[in-house]
């Protein structure tokens, strides 16, 4: 019997895991055990049936064939309910026809598209995320399966569960925020959301791929567009920077590479959800793991292959720092976690402390050296290395609160990130031309641009962690995790978070709250920011409305966790790599 | 065997001679007016001769391009199976889609030729390119040695004149002359091999090769016969160390030549290599596995390829004119392919199959654009295509397409030509012993992804230089040449997205 | 033939080769050509391969070499100038011919079958000629047929590259 077709509500058994029975009912649990027990080979079978099931059901329809490559066919209990989730498909194909039509059409129309593209992107999450039940959360529910080259066992499969689901989120709202805070960019500008939107397209690839080909297709495809955002539209040093990321991110593609090649020549398939129940050699683990993890953790940012980070925020553009930091830092965390962690389950569990580790020395590093830097976008560029060492952690604790807590930071950190960046690259640097905290110090910001201080403040706050905000709930999640694995690390980490503390408060103080030196020029009252941009001084819609998108979704997720946690935890739980 | 039945199943062959020789024909007439009207007006004798080669040109385009149409529709009515004179001919599904690949790669090359106006005797230049064409197929289509050095020498004669063509320029001369000595040199030590073989087996035709050699072990003799005969595909493919005439030839050559040496004479080498060594040589196959080496042939070709990575892309780091480093990556990119061949077996040598056609494709389009650029700006220097997003971001794209498909990036063909490679090497052996191979071959696309990015960065990143801004921007009117590079493009990205098209086509060909 | 023929006509055949490259006159390394086709042909004969060794004298000791001379004749071509030798090539070029000749000796001295004495052909009761008359144009009727493309491949090529073009 297919999974999803267990009804949700069933009274829940008595459990050591108190927190996971609130989730799973008993079948689902049973069926757990007997997949990493003798019974694989009936479990695997009974996987592939629900397509089946789908097919025969519906031959009545007209159209059936089409439909099904259109929406694909996972089965739901009611026909509304079937298609609305599976339209989170559309996502991929909306944002690269959007794409297309960026090069087809004329320049009047670009930033619309863009913004369009990405809202329907967004919307399209939050349908799946408002009509998807929590049941069908927990698996890796298949949403399209098609065949793709039979002749190596490749489909174009694509599946989403509670994890990939936040990721979609994020992408989305991360998406929908960048193409506002890139409103005025004039500089061929067509080709600039062409490239912005291929990143989009491929993230949301990556993160609904349920085929390894396909993951990694999507994951390659987004590095390159990457490439010509930052070289062509970046800033300080901007082609160094493009080349040391590009170049980083494919070093690490070809360990992806290398080990997906490993995981496909021994178990013979490519879809997750079987990769996932086969059971590799423990020899072979123990070394497919650590190349597989660590070249996607390059781009996660794991100390000490993190160095492209903070060169690469600031050669970007402002919108480049934020899909960077937003959403495609973590395409390696989540493929690390998708993958790695749930292919080889046996070296994860011999490598994990060594994960934990290297977090926790990211942790720390990247908060000592960010107290450091005079420039504002390196301070947020080592403070995004330091969350993603919380990730990291997360990960490494192995167990389903620590994990959850990974997955739910990169959401939040997500957030915030794009937050920092907008600020620092968007609301001061496009108005002062300074990075420079020594420069912005005598400027007294926070009296020109009270919006741009406003949301600095929130976003600092958020990046502290601060009760109320995503990051908070997210980090405390990792901590606890953590605490029932590496106790250790907890207070090393404690300490880290003090630094961080002490960076974001600094670069807070600096950028906006500075005493106005009598050197800087004053009109009326005010700082002249720049006699050119006298018209932008004040803060512009469009930023204001990306800027409260940014804070309401970090504020929703801090407020109230459980939005997220509930759908990530099954999902979580249903991994096989828990200790 | 009657003639009549000869002239069905080499209809193919024929049509394309024929054009040849009616090509030929019409480049000797025309061109005599052509001389009688300078001789006439002195003055503008320039001009009116320029015009004059260059209805020439388009005509002979016209009527070799309309050849090769047609011989691709006989060769689509071939018969699926057919063998002559104990293997000199061979027609298998295998065959006639090489046959059509290489005579739609010689089609596209007549697409470039007929641009291509500093080219003095289009009629005889065309008409060697499609005899050329002819060499390409007898070498895909036979299964036995005599007929394959035939091939291969119909071939080589041909290349030396296209590469040597331009006489107007130095560079040209010098890469005929150097692709001469190199390729005389090399068919003698493959005449050479295949005579050793020959005398060890006494018979010429592969599969009855392949029987009596099941009963040899790998001696001495057969050992130098083999790697003599595999020393003239080495250099037909130009892997490292028999590459040395690619960078001048690829730099120095007329570009269609250029693009027909890199496409249509790469894709048959490698059909004829796969079919020597997988087919003649089968039971002397070796093995290539790390700490597991067993004499044959595949240690030889992964040693081949290995060393072709490696040289190929780091030698193409230092380049900065486009033609070279297309060279040197073609090196690299015979050295990956050759993995495929090691593997072995139907998969391994379908892998490579797949991998040398999208490269061939993906080479002719890369040539197609750097001719136009050259008719532009006089040059094929990095610096005459900075900056040139701004002035075609139609060629501008499509030469993104055909880097990054190069550099192996999704969702190009060259990606998954790539992947297919990589996962059959790793797959071919238990122990994954061929994984060496394939970390040296993802260590190189790795060294690969700088070079063709700084490729895209001169076209897409950097200002267009002072020169060739203020030069008047007159727009050629090649239109059908523009249509052609993005045809390719195209096929490059389909073939990337869909590339069951292609792969299913030749496993299911492979016999 | 017995055996001190054979070293004869080789070494007399490798002798005028190297002679070949090592004159500085054009006219006397094409009559050590001559010379060394003329040892390649008797070898054959001994093989009893009569015709190819007939046509080995006429076409090329005979026709080729005429044109080769008519040629060298007409463009009065003149000793080439003597060149300075890159010694350190010239030694690396000859240390690794060296190599390659042991080598191929070695091997062939391994090799069972090349101790051993050829079985006498049997006489055929047709001539050599009918017999290659008729595999031209029945066995390796499509061969042959390609080979006139190859020359006709070659003819174009060497009057198109050899043409003096009008400035």
């Amino acid at each position: 019997m297919p999974v999803w077709n267990i009804k949700m509500g069933r009274p829940p058994s008595v459990s050591l895991r108190g927190h996971r029975a609130r989730y799973c009912d008993i079948v689902q649990r049973i069926e757990q055990q007997a997949r990493w027990g003798a019974h694989a080979h009936r479990v695997l079978a009974m996987a592939t049936s629900p397509s089946q099931t789908f097919a025969r059901q519906s031959t009545f329809s007209v159209g059936n064939k089409f439909h099904q490559l259109l929406f694909g066919e996972a089965p739901k209990r009611t026909r509304g309910a079937r298609v609305l989730p599976r339209m989170i498909a559309w996502t991929i194909y909306l944002t690269f026809a959007g794409a297309v039509l960026l090069i087809l059409l004329p320049r009047p129309f670009a930033r619309w598209i863009a913004l369009f593209t990405t809202i329907a992107g967004l919307a399209l999450g939050l349908i799946a995320f408002v009509h998807t039940s929590i049941a069908d959360l927990a698996h890796f529910t298949t949403i399209v399966r098609v065949p793709w080259v039979p002749a190596l066992g490749m489909n174009y499969h694509l599946a989403i569960d509670g994890v990939s689901l936040t990721m979609v989120l994020v992408t989305g709202i991360s998406a929908v925020s960048t193409v506002l805070f890139s409103w005025d960019v004039e500089h061929r500008q067509n080709e600039f959301f062409f490239w912005l939107l291929l990143v989009v397209g491929g993230c949301y690839g990556v993160f609904l791929s349920a085929d390894l080909f396909l993951l990694f297709g999507f994951y390659e495809l987004v590095i390159v567009p990457k490439y010509f955002l930052i070289a062509i539209f970046g800033s300080t040093n901007k082609e160094y920077g493009a080349m040391k990321l590009t170049l980083y991110s494919f070093f690490g593609g070809m360990f992806v590479f290398a080990g997906i090649l490993t995981a496909y020549a021994t178990a013979g398939s490519l879809d997750l959800n079987e990769l996932s129940r086969f059971q590799f050699p423990g020899q072979l683990q123990s070394w497919a793991f650590p190349v597989l993890f660590l070249g996607f953790a390059v781009l996660a940012g794991i100390w000490p292959l993190h160095t492209w980070a903070p060169t690469g925020h600031v050669a970007a553009p402002t919108a480049g720092s934020m899909l960077l930091a937003g959403i495609v830092m973590k395409l390696g965390s989540y493929a690390g976690l998708r993958v790695a962690m749930n292919l080889f389950p046996q070296g994860f569990q011999a490598w994990s402390k060594w994960i934990a580790l290297f977090a926790v020395i990211g942790i720390v590093y990247a908060a000592a050296v960010a107290l450091r830097q005079r420039d504002l976008k390196f301070v947020i560029g080592y403070s995004s290395v330091s969350h993603m060492g919380f990730v990291l952690l997360g990960l490494a604790t192995a167990n389903a609160l620590g994990v959850s807590g990974a997955v739910l930071q990169m959401f939040s950190h997500g957030v915030i990130a794009a937050l920092l960046f907008a600020v620092a690259g968007r609301m001061i640097y496009r108005r002062t031309h300074t990075r420079e905290l020594d420069a912005l110090a005598g400027m007294n910001l926070s009296g020109a641009l009270p919006f741009a201080a406003f949301t600095f403040v929130i976003a600092s706050a958020a990046s502290m962690g601060i009760p109320g905000f995503s990051g908070f709930a997210a980090e405390i999640t990792i901590l606890i995790g953590t605490w029932k694995t590496y106790p250790l690390a907890v207070w090393i980490t404690g300490a880290g978070i003090v630094l961080v503390a002490a960076f974001t408060l600094r670069a807070l103080k600096q950028s906006f709250f500075g005493e106005a030196r009598p050197s800087v020029l004053m009109q009326e009252g005010r700082v002249a920011l720049d006699l050119d941009w006298n018209e932008q001084q004040s803060i512009t819609p469009a930023e204001k409305c990306g800027a409260c998108l940014l804070m309401s979704a970090t504020l929703a997720v801090g407020v109230y966790p459980k939005l997220l946690l509930d759908r990530i935890m099954p999902a979580v739980d249903a991994m096989r790599f828990l200790k | 065997m009657s003639y009549l039945e000869l002239l069905k199943l080499a209809s193919t062959e024929a049509v394309v001679v024929v054009t040849a020789l009616v090509v030929l024909a019409i480049g000797l007439t025309t061109r005599r007016e052509a001389t009688g009207v300078t001789v006439a007006t002195a003055q503008g004798d320039q001009n009116v001769g320029g015009s004059s080669s260059a209805r020439t040109n388009a005509i002979c385009s016209f009527i070799a391009a309309l050849g090769l149409a047609i011989a691709i529709g006989t060769a689509l009515m071939l018969p699926r199976k057919a063998t002559l004179f104990s293997g000199m001919l061979v027609i298998t599904p295998l065959t006639s889609l090489f046959k059509i690949i290489c005579m739609a790669l010689a089609f596209f090359a007549v697409l470039l030729t007929k641009s291509e106006k500093s080219l003095r005797h289009p009629g005889e230049y065309l008409a060697i390119l499609l005899l050329a064409t002819v060499g390409l197929m007898l070498l895909v289509s036979s299964e036995e040695l005599l007929m394959i050095f035939i091939g291969l020498e119909l071939l080589g004669l041909s290349l030396y004149v296209m590469v040597a063509f331009d006489k107007t320029d130095v560079r040209s001369a010098e890469a005929g002359l150097k692709y001469f000595l190199f390729g005389s040199t090399s068919s003698a030590f493959t005449l050479f091999g295949i005579s050793l073989i020959y005398g060890m087996s006494g018979i010429t035709s592969l599969a009855a090769i392949s029987e009596k050699l099941a009963t040899v072990s790998v001696q001495p003799l057969l050992a130098v016969g083999i790697v003599m005969t595999l020393i003239g595909f080495a250099f037909k493919i130009a892997a490292a160390p028999f590459h040395l005439w690619a960078p001048d030839a690829y730099q120095g050559a007329p570009i269609p030549s250029a693009a027909f040496i890199a496409s249509g004479s790469k894709v048959a080498s490698f059909v004829v290599l796969g079919k020597i060594v997988l087919v003649g040589f089968a039971p002397l196959h070796g093995d290539a596995a790390w700490h597991a080496m067993v004499a044959g042939w595949s240690p030889v070709l992964a040693a081949l390829a290995a060393l072709s990575i490696l040289v190929g892309n780091f030698v193409a780091l230092a380049q900065s004119n486009l033609r070279r480093l297309l060279a040197y990556s073609a090196v690299a990119h015979a050295g990956y392919t050759l993995i495929g061949l090691v593997a072995g077996d139907r998969e391994g040598f379908s892998a490579a199959l797949f991998y040398t056609t999208t490269y061939a494709i993906t080479l002719v389009g890369a040539f197609g654009v750097v001719a136009l650029v050259r008719r532009e700006t006089a040059g094929d220097d990095f610096s005459n295509f900075s900056g040139l997003i701004s002035r075609s971001p139609m060629l501008a794209g499509c030469m993104s397409i055909f880097m990054l498909s190069l550099a192996g990036i999704p969702p190009l063909a060259g990606f998954f030509g790539k992947f297919y490679l990589f996962s059959v090497a790793l797959r071919a052996d238990a122990g994954h012993g061929l994984l060496w191979l394939v970390a040296v071959a993802l260590f190189g696309s790795l060294i690969s992804l700088y070079y063709y990015l700084i490729v895209l960065k001169v076209i897409f990143v950097d200002e267009p230089s002072l020169a060739i801004a203020s030069s008047p921007d007159h727009l050629s009117p090649d239109l059908l040449q523009r249509i052609a590079v993005a045809v390719l493009a195209a096929v490059v990205l389909f073939l990337g997205l869909m590339p069951d098209a292609l792969a299913a086509g030749l496993l299911a060909a492979m016999p | 033939m017995p055996p001190f023929l054979f070293w004869l006509f080789a070494s007399l055949m490798l002798v005028f080769g190297a002679a070949v490259v090592l004159n500085r006159n054009p006219v006397a390394s094409a009559l050590s050509l001559v010379v060394s086709f003329l040892g390649l042909a008797a070898l054959f004969m001994s093989l009893d391969a009569y015709f190819v060794g007939i046509i080995q004298v006429l076409v090329y000791a005979g026709a080729v070499m005429v044109l080769f001379l008519f040629i060298i004749m007409l463009l009065n071509l003149r000793a080439e100038e003597g060149r300075r030798i890159n010694w350190l090539a010239a030694t690396g070029g000859i240390v690794v011919a060296l190599i390659l000749v042991i080598q191929i000796f070695s091997v062939i001295g391994h090799f069972q079958a090349a101790r051993q004495t050829f079985p006498s052909l049997e006489r055929s009761t047709t001539d050599d000629v009918w017999n290659i008359g008729a595999l031209l144009f029945s066995n390796y009727n499509l061969p042959f047929q390609i080979v006139g493309v190859l020359v006709l491949v070659a003819t174009i090529g060497v009057v198109l590259l050899s043409k003096r073009e009008p400035r």
